[in-house]
């Protein structure tokens, strides 16, 4: 025991020393090393472009980080969505639960505490949560981020209350994932909207945002006098409902007690013998 | 030296430690704990380094949602790694 004390021991205090010389080595040659002395080219362009004056090549959004990431480079977010989307499918075919049965009530095995405690948090955090979807393209912030932060919730209701309590409320697995799958929908429609306008109007590009030089589609920059960021703005939104509803059907089918499935088996079993 | 460049080195060494400590730990509830530590202190790092938009996405997740998959997938499995 007192060996293996003296182990870590050593082991920690080299790493501690060794990081500790990294960072004063790195600070040596200007605060961040080589990395940091200089702002790249293709950042600069990204910054300079993403709340142009000229709305031809600006992104209408005035925040870069959610520029590049829906505008500049949305192809690639798209197919981060997707993979996204691909897993939350896997959890939902692993899991192959068809019908919960039994109706719970909000009753749990904590103290009044916890459950107060989550029962104010719950409002909070949704509007925290909308808050950040909302602002994404003003403000840190955006779809992916708003959906995490609302998933945390649903978590801390599903192991404050149990998998029942939000049966009982019908939030059930199946009907997350169909949420989920109407905030897909909703985004792939808001990248092939400008396709439908090329095929019927004009010159447009798949998932273009604001007018470009040789072609006059673009979705609105403003609504109701604040910056909505034209697709940016729509993509935050329903990226918002397809991650937190995502999240929400793997946790709720994590979190679905182990006999259930267990007595699934058996009967499965039962009916081969 | 910068006092962002001292609290990004302390951060770091936190967070060395605790991922030290959770590769180690042999009870996993403790191991998901040290390694959830170490995520904060990451979460601060980003944050000085700048990256409002990755510490948003980095603190739910990190401290919230994948502590709480590994504490399920621990109480449908074993609470304790196995002898080698």
């Amino acid at each position: 025991m007192n060996r293996d004390l003296n182990k870590k021991l050593i082991v920690i205090t080299s790493i501690v020393v060794f990081s500790f010389i990294l960072a004063v080595y790195t600070n040596l040659t200007e605060s961040l090393g080589p990395l940091g002395l200089d702002t790249r080219f293709l950042g600069k362009l990204y910054v300079y472009f993403t709340n142009h004056e000229d709305p031809r090549v600006s992104t209408a959004s005035l925040e870069p980080v959610t520029a590049i990431v829906w505008d500049f480079r949305g192809l690639d977010t798209l197919y981060e969505t997707t993979v996204f989307a691909m897993a939350i499918i896997a959890i939902y075919s692993l899991f192959r639960i068809d019908r919960l049965e039994e109706k719970g009530s909000l009753n749990s095995s904590f103290t009044i505490i916890p459950m107060l405690v989550t029962k104010i948090l719950l409002p909070i955090n949704i509007a925290i949560a909308s808050t950040i979807a909302f602002h994404g393209s003003i403000s840190p912030g955006g779809g992916f981020q708003a959906g995490s932060i609302l998933a945390v919730i649903g978590v801390l209701f599903v192991v404050i209350f149990s998998y029942y309590a939000l049966n009982a409320k019908s939030i059930n697995p199946h009907r997350t994932l169909l949420f989920m799958s109407l905030g897909l929908i909703a985004i792939v429609l808001v990248s092939l909207i400008p396709l439908a306008f090329d095929v019927f109007f004009d010159y447009a590009y798949l998932i273009q945002n604001q007018p470009k030089l040789d072609s006059d589609f673009g979705y609105p920059k403003t609504v109701g006098g604040l910056v909505f960021g034209g697709s940016i703005g729509l993509f935050n939104i329903f990226e918002f409902i397809a991650v937190s509803f995502g999240f929400l059907t793997a946790f709720a089918l994590l979190s679905i007690p182990e006999y259930i499935f267990k007595e699934k088996l058996r009967g499965e079993e039962s009916l081969e013998q | 030296m910068d006092i962002t460049v001292l609290f990004l080195a302390i951060m770091g060494t936190i967070g060395l430690v605790f991922a030290y400590l959770a590769v180690t730990e042999r009870a996993l509830v403790k191991a998901i704990i040290y390694s959830a530590v170490q995520s904060m202190a990451f979460a601060v790092m980003l944050y000085l380094l700048r990256a409002p938009d990755i510490v948003l996405v980095y603190i739910p997740v990190s401290v919230g949602l994948y502590p709480a998959a590994l504490f399920f997938l621990v109480g449908k499995t074993e609470s304790e790694e196995g002898e080698p």
